[in-house]
């Protein structure tokens, strides 16, 4: 589905990802954990062209895309829910999902309507009328993934969905997120590490731009530094 | 300073009414320019000072249609187009060069456009002013009301300014590519991740901030010469309507357009001269006051 391989990106002069590389294939959740300032944020802006590197080579269902413009890379079916969720505050919560729909000629059956869209999150339906701004930060998070799904994507990247928010709220967006994990393949960005790795099938450990450690959960669990840094409490 | 016959005329209802209807008239062109501008400066956070050489090209257009074809109406269709289109072509060749650079270079840029449309208009179409006929639609007698005469004409802008100024509310709020416009003018790298190409809507939005300024300078024909630099005066005055107005708020446009037509038609009888200076300290008290304009939202 998706291939990085040792990507550098640069902000002006600072080095910030340092040759990287990483895949998610068909169907996983793949979390990308690491602390405050490791490059993860940065990692998702080069996937999508928002920062693209300057050297390596990024594959989406075997095309390159590097060096495409953010809005084709979203066209050929990569949805993006970047970390502080960015909600427009002028649009209702429908107005959100009018002007992110598209064309829905790349999958054959189904696709996201906004009535797909009610069934999934019933809170949304209740908040089609109220701007993101009067929402609450779990609402805002849910409205900023929902969002993403009008663009039928076949990859959703996720930025730190959990920040901020109550352990209960947190609670409701593993089912969320494992709901989702039926219709596509998920590239979940976290510091909150209990949260990633109970949805995820794989993880990476980022730290300094690069990758440290990769493997299933349960070899990230049994990992004695990264039990210790991403783990305890 | 002549406040004697400013009172004279607010004593008497036939002259109070007249001033009021050109106040209204001068507001009218102002707002298509203006409505323009802030769009522009609104979305793309564009300084276009060359705006005012797009409302002159309208005025040129029209004179050349009614020229070879002699029917208003298809100038007032066509002339608007044809400016949009360069709007288009400036804005692909030129104009997306200078986004998020410093207000220097968007200054530079665009007051470059005002010489160079300035020294085209006169290669075209001569130095001198150039004027078209009253169109034969509205040579007709006016209308009589308080006490005033009213030009067939006025009343023809009066009700298409109020007409557009519904139409581009409406088209802003009510359509979804209003409402891109509008999450472009908030976060647009947001709206490129969702799948909209929003250099696209960059030219769009640029496009028709330009055809506004041709309305204006093809309502503006049959009242005023069409002169080379022309659209200096039209420029300063919009800058002014848009700052005041706050930025990206159509409403607030139309209001202190009306607001200063009306400071200017009023302020023309009892402070000849002078009239602009009041409209420059109102700006200057507005901006102490709320630095965002009258309606413009306070963005943080
Ligand atoms: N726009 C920017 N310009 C310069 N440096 C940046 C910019 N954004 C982030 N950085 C730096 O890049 C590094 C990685 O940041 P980021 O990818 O946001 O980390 P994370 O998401 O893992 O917290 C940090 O050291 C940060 O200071
Ligand atoms: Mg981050």
């Amino acid at each position: 589905m998706l291939q990085v391989e040792d990507i550098h990106t640069y902000y002006g002069t600072s080095y910030i990802i340092q040759g990287l590389t990483l895949e998610v294939k068909d169907g996983e959740v793949v979390c990308l954990i690491g602390r405050n300032g490791a490059g993860k944020t940065t990692t998702l802006r080069s996937i999508m062209g928002l920062a693209p590197p300057q050297r390596g080579l990024i594959k989406f269902k075997g095309e390159e895309i590097t060096g495409k413009a953010p809005f084709s890379i979203v066209r050929m079916g990569i949805g993006y829910v970047p970390e502080d969720r960015r909600i427009f505050p002028d649009l209702t919560a429908r107005d959100n999902f009018e002007i992110a729909r598209r064309g829905n000629s790349r999958k054959s059956s189904g696709g996201w309507t906004i009535e797909k869209i009610y069934e999934f999150f019933p809170k949304l339906r209740e908040l089609e009328d109220h701007k993101g701004t009067e929402m609450s930060g779990g609402e805002q998070q849910m409205l900023a993934i929902a969002r993403s799904l009008m663009g039928n994507p076949d990859l959703l990247l996720v930025d730190e969905p959990t920040q901020g928010l109550a352990p209960l709220i947190i609670e409701s967006f593993v089912e969320l997120i494992k709901s989702l994990k039926q219709e596509m393949s998920i590239l979940l960005v976290e510091q909150n590490a209990s949260f990633a790795f109970s949805v995820s099938n794989r993880g990476y450990v980022i730290d300094k731009g690069k990758i440290l450690y990769h493997g299933s959960i349960d070899d990230l669990r049994e990992n004695k530094e990264v039990h210790d840094r991403y783990l305890a409490v | 300073m002549d406040i004697a016959s400013l009172l004279n005329c607010l004593a008497d209802p036939g002259c109070m009414a007249g001033q009021i209807i050109s106040g209204i008239i001068i507001a009218m062109v102002l707002f298509l320019v203006a409505s323009g501008l802030s769009l522009i400066l609104g979305v793309l956070g564009l300084l276009n000072f060359a705006h005012g050489s797009l409302y002159m090209i309208g005025a040129y257009f029209t004179y050349t249609v009614m020229a070879s074809i002699g029917n208003f109406g298809v100038a007032l269709i066509l002339a608007p187009i044809g400016v949009g289109i360069c709007g288009v072509i400036l804005e692909r060749f030129f104009i997306k060069r200078v986004y998020g650079l410093d207000a220097l270079y968007q200054l530079l840029m665009t007051y470059a456009f005002i010489l160079i449309f300035d020294d085209v208009v006169k290669f075209i179409w001569g130095i001198f002013d150039l004027s078209i006929r009253m169109p034969s639609l509205f040579r007709r007698p006016p209308v009589t009301a308080i006490g005033t005469i009213v030009p067939f004409y006025y009343l023809f802008l009066i009700v298409v300014g109020v007409l557009l100024v519904v139409a581009i509310w409406l088209f802003l709020s009510k359509t979804k590519y209003g409402k891109i416009i509008n999450a472009a003018a908030s976060d647009p790298e947001m709206l490129m991740c969702l799948g909209i190409n929003v250099p696209f809507v960059y030219t769009i939005v640029f496009g028709l901030g330009s055809l506004l300024a041709g309305v204006g300078g093809a309502l503006a024909c049959p009242l005023r010469a069409i002169t080379p630099g022309m659209g200096f005066a039209v420029i300063i005055e919009s800058f002014v309507i848009v700052v005041i107005g706050g930025m990206g708020s159509i409403l607030g446009t139309f209001v202190v357009a009306l607001m200063f037509g009306l400071m200017r038609s009023f302020g023309i009888l009892g402070f000849p001269f002078f009239e602009l200076a009041f409209i420059y300290v109102f700006m200057a008290v507005v901006l102490i006051v709320r630095p965002a304009g009258l309606f413009g939202k306070v963005r943080i």
